[in-house]
């Protein structure tokens, strides 16, 4: 074994050891969910929605309230509030919407989510369920949630919860990612040589072991009485919103991920390019 | 030790080899030998590959260069040597069915690499020592008895490094959140480690080495090594617990820390469910193959490439990822050493060890045993025990040959080239895993002549009852033989 190595090894098995000793109770309460919106927008994604939208209220067993805008009868600039105004007449606890909204897939493809999911990511008091392609079998996906999470204790409590949530009967995969400033300390630390790049991942890999030791723990609990499988993996130098669409699509999963709403904070911009990668649907949740 | 009483030891070594073979030698050239494929006897041969073996070892235990450099770079050397001297009956082809010979041991090895790095990482080994640890409530005793005999499990299931590296992260992680002096359960991993390198077929590279060579039946260990391998074990932790008592001793009630034990979640270090049963599932699987192998006429590298194969299959985990963490330096390490010993072995200076050790012990069966294995215990401390079993491995076969019972001095090579370790800090890959995480952890550095203390007093008693122990096998005639 080489030293490195060894302590690659020995970093990974600590980490394992520390999470088991440092672990806390997590408490992981379903969230509270009385009625879905789904706001279709006349594009061609408006059948994903709309199916996505059936399987969720099946699913969360709520039921559902659709509001149409034709195409081409309102700015789309202005449709943020609009929506935000029928969530609340009609009391939903999440909206689901198509992306990019306002216009078909094809003619925005990749390079926007368009104005009225950028106003609602910042805005909106409910979580948002974003769809974008249509998937052929949305109450299976549903089962199968991604739960994109970082260092954030209060974070990973809430984003587990969500995840246990939909998980029950299928599969939660939980994607642990580093904080660029996180990561930044330590390189700081480690130094920039070949060494201290070689030691960060295994640093990183141990902390973020053993911050998720709690979480790590109530899901696997949680997943005993409510019947699903976890998976905890870390990902190290990975650009998060790439890595986990790559993992979601790849698995016929959806993803969740929670962020921070406020202008220029790194997980905003991370739900942002979550939705905007992904071709599966993105439930994000502003805090 | 210092260095240059290593070097002395290590001389002593090789010219004690060295003579052995040459006082046998007939110092005559025998061109008729090589003519007729058996081994020739001629001085220079010996001389020349017997020094780059010589110099490899040196190489190998003093670090000039990596191990598995040093090997390849002997083994190349010494084929250029044994093909310019023609001592190859076969040619070049020699050298593949030299390898050919020991493709056993490498498969065992590699179908149990990434069998055991998929369990290792499983958490399964760490969830079962942590919900272990929450039975001792804190108490230092209890932890140093679990610790130790987790060990024995551990290195039994997963191989002597894996089951090292699990059980001293352990001890070193509760030791912190305990506030205990981690010195004396690093120590007790370091040493019991080797006891359970010996419980099984499959437990430690030497066993596998001499295991696969000498065809024995991988139940019949659980007769003669496994009891050994306990006896071995209680000894070092009576000894070590008396030797750290201070450290030991309970100075509180216990109920803060009882409460902060209790606190341990096992189910945080659970990454994945699936892999967790499913690997626990293919190692019980392949302990069975094991053991059930031999009578169905299957190979043990068959066994362990199945277990490999199923576990890269059902566990989920990352082919790519199990498969880079194979110990490929350890695989290139044995090829370089099986071709550097089929080079001495053609040269017959082997064959003349073997009757060097002959004439020393007059023909005895019992003093060839305490010969052989109190030679291995020393030895063992001071090189790597993986180039003592593999130089002794063809010795004792070319005693076999000579009409010597080889079936107790197989075991007496497992159970000496394994504990022999013991005695100083570089002995076993056990003890260089335990102190070096002990001071990258928590800053702490064991000696030489701390371990040799403790690690000397321990292989001395290990020594004494696991010869007693090989005598009272053979005296009874208990050693299977089938």
């Amino acid at each position: 074994m080489t030293e490195q190595r060894e302590d690659d090894d020995i970093n990974e098995s600590l980490g394992l050891f520390e999470a088991a000793l440092h672990a806390k109770a997590m408490d992981l309460p379903p969230p509270v969910l009385s009625k879905l919106l789904v706001v279709l927008d006349g594009s061609d994604q408006d059948s994903a929605a709309m199916a996505f939208g059936a399987a969720l209220g099946d699913r969360l067993l709520i039921p559902i309230s659709t509001r149409e805008k034709p195409a081409g009868t309102c700015e789309v600039n202005g449709a943020a509030q609009p929506i935000l105004d029928a969530a609340a007449k009609e009391a939903a606890s999440l909206i689901v919407l198509p992306a990019p909204f306002g216009d078909d897939l094809h003619t925005l493809e990749d390079k926007s989510l368009s104005v009225t999911i950028d106003m609602l990511l910042l805005n909106s008091p409910l979580p948002l369920f974003v769809v974008r392609d249509s998937m052929e079998a949305p109450a299976e996906v549903l089962k199968r949630p991604l739960v994109l999470t970082d260092w954030h204790p209060e974070r990973q409590a809430f984003l587990g919860s969500w995840g246990a949530h939909f998980a029950r009967g299928g599969n939660l995969f939980v994607l642990a990612v580093p904080d660029p400033e996180v990561l930044e300390a330590i390189a700081h630390l480690a130094g920039d040589d070949e060494e201290g790049v070689e030691m960060r991942s295994a640093l990183v890999d141990r902390a973020e072991t053993r911050l998720a030791g709690s979480l790590i723990a109530a899901l696997q609990r949680k997943g005993q009485a409510e019947d699903f499988e976890m998976i905890f993996e870390v990902k190290v130098g990975m650009e998060p919103a790439a890595e986990a669409a790559r993992l979601a699509e790849a698995e016929d999963r959806f993803i969740i991920c929670a962020y921070k709403k406020s202008r220029g904070s790194a997980s905003l911009g991370h739900a942002h390019a979550t939705i905007l990668r992904s071709r599966v649907p993105v439930l994000a949740i502003g805090l | 030790m210092p260095h240059t009483g290593r070097k002395l030891l290590l001389g002593l070594f090789a010219t004690t080899l060295m003579w052995i073979g040459l006082a046998e030698t007939s110092w005559a050239l025998e061109p008729e030998a090589a003519a007729s494929h058996e081994p020739p006897t001629a001085l220079l041969p010996m001389f020349v590959i017997g020094g780059i073996m010589v110099a490899t070892y040196i190489a190998i235990a003093f670090e000039l260069v990596h191990k598995s450099l040093a090997a390849i770079g002997g083994a190349v050397v010494a084929v250029g040597a044994a093909m310019a001297l023609g001592l190859y009956p076969h040619g070049y082809e020699s050298v593949h069915l030299t390898i050919g010979h020991d493709l056993g041991v490498l498969g065992v090895l590699l179908g149990t690499s990434i069998l055991v790095e998929i369990a290792g990482h499983s958490g399964l080994f760490h969830f079962i020592s942590v919900k272990i640890v929450k039975r001792t409530k804190g108490c230092p005793k209890k932890l140093f008895l679990y610790i130790g005999a987790l060990t024995v499990v551990f290195c039994t299931f997963l191989t002597i490094a894996p089951g090292t590296l699990i059980m001293v992260t352990l001890a070193l992680a509760v030791t912190k959140e305990l506030k205990y002096d981690p010195k004396p359960y690093v120590m007790l991993v370091a040493i019991t480690a080797n006891s359970g390198a010996l419980v099984t077929f499959a437990s430690g590279i030497c066993t596998m080495m001499v295991g696969s060579k000498a065809n024995l039946a991988y139940v019949d260990f659980f007769r003669v090594t496994t009891p050994i391998a306990i006896i071995s074990a209680i000894i070092a932790y009576y000894i070590l617990r008396y030797l750290y008592r201070a450290a030991l001793e309970v100075k509180d009630d216990g109920k803060a820390r009882a409460e902060l034990v209790a606190t341990f979640d096992e189910w945080a270090l659970v990454k994945d469910r699936r892999i967790f049963f499913r690997s626990a599932f293919i190692l019980i699987l392949t302990i069975i193959g094991f053991a059930t192998a031999q009578p169905m006429g299957l190979g043990l590298d068959f066994i362990a490439m199945a277990g490999g194969a199923a576990a890269l299959l059902l566990s989920g985990f990352d082919p790519e990822k199990a498969i880079k963490t194979v110990k490929w330096p350890l695989i290139v390490f044995f090829i370089g050493l099986f071709v550097i010993i089929g080079a001495v072995q053609e040269t017959g200076l082997l064959a003349k060890m073997a009757e060097g050790i002959t004439v020393i012990s007059g023909g005895s069966q019992v003093i060839t045993m305490v010969i052989l294995g109190v030679f291995v215990l020393v030895l063992s401390g001071i090189v790597d025990n993986i180039p003592v079993a593999a130089t002794l491995i063809p010795i004792v076969a070319a005693m076999g040959e000579a009409g010597y019972d080889t079936t107790p001095l197989w075991w007496t090579l497992i159970i000496c080239s394994n504990l022999g370790g013991n005695s100083t800090p570089v002995g076993s890959v056990a003890a260089v895993i335990a102190l070096h995480a002990l001071e990258k952890e928590r800053g702490i550095k064991v000696g030489w002549g701390e371990f040799l203390k403790v690690g000397t007093l321990v292989l001395l008693v290990q020594g004494v009852v696991a010869v007693g122990y090989l005598l009272l096998f053979e005296a009874f005639d208990l050693f299977p033989r089938g």
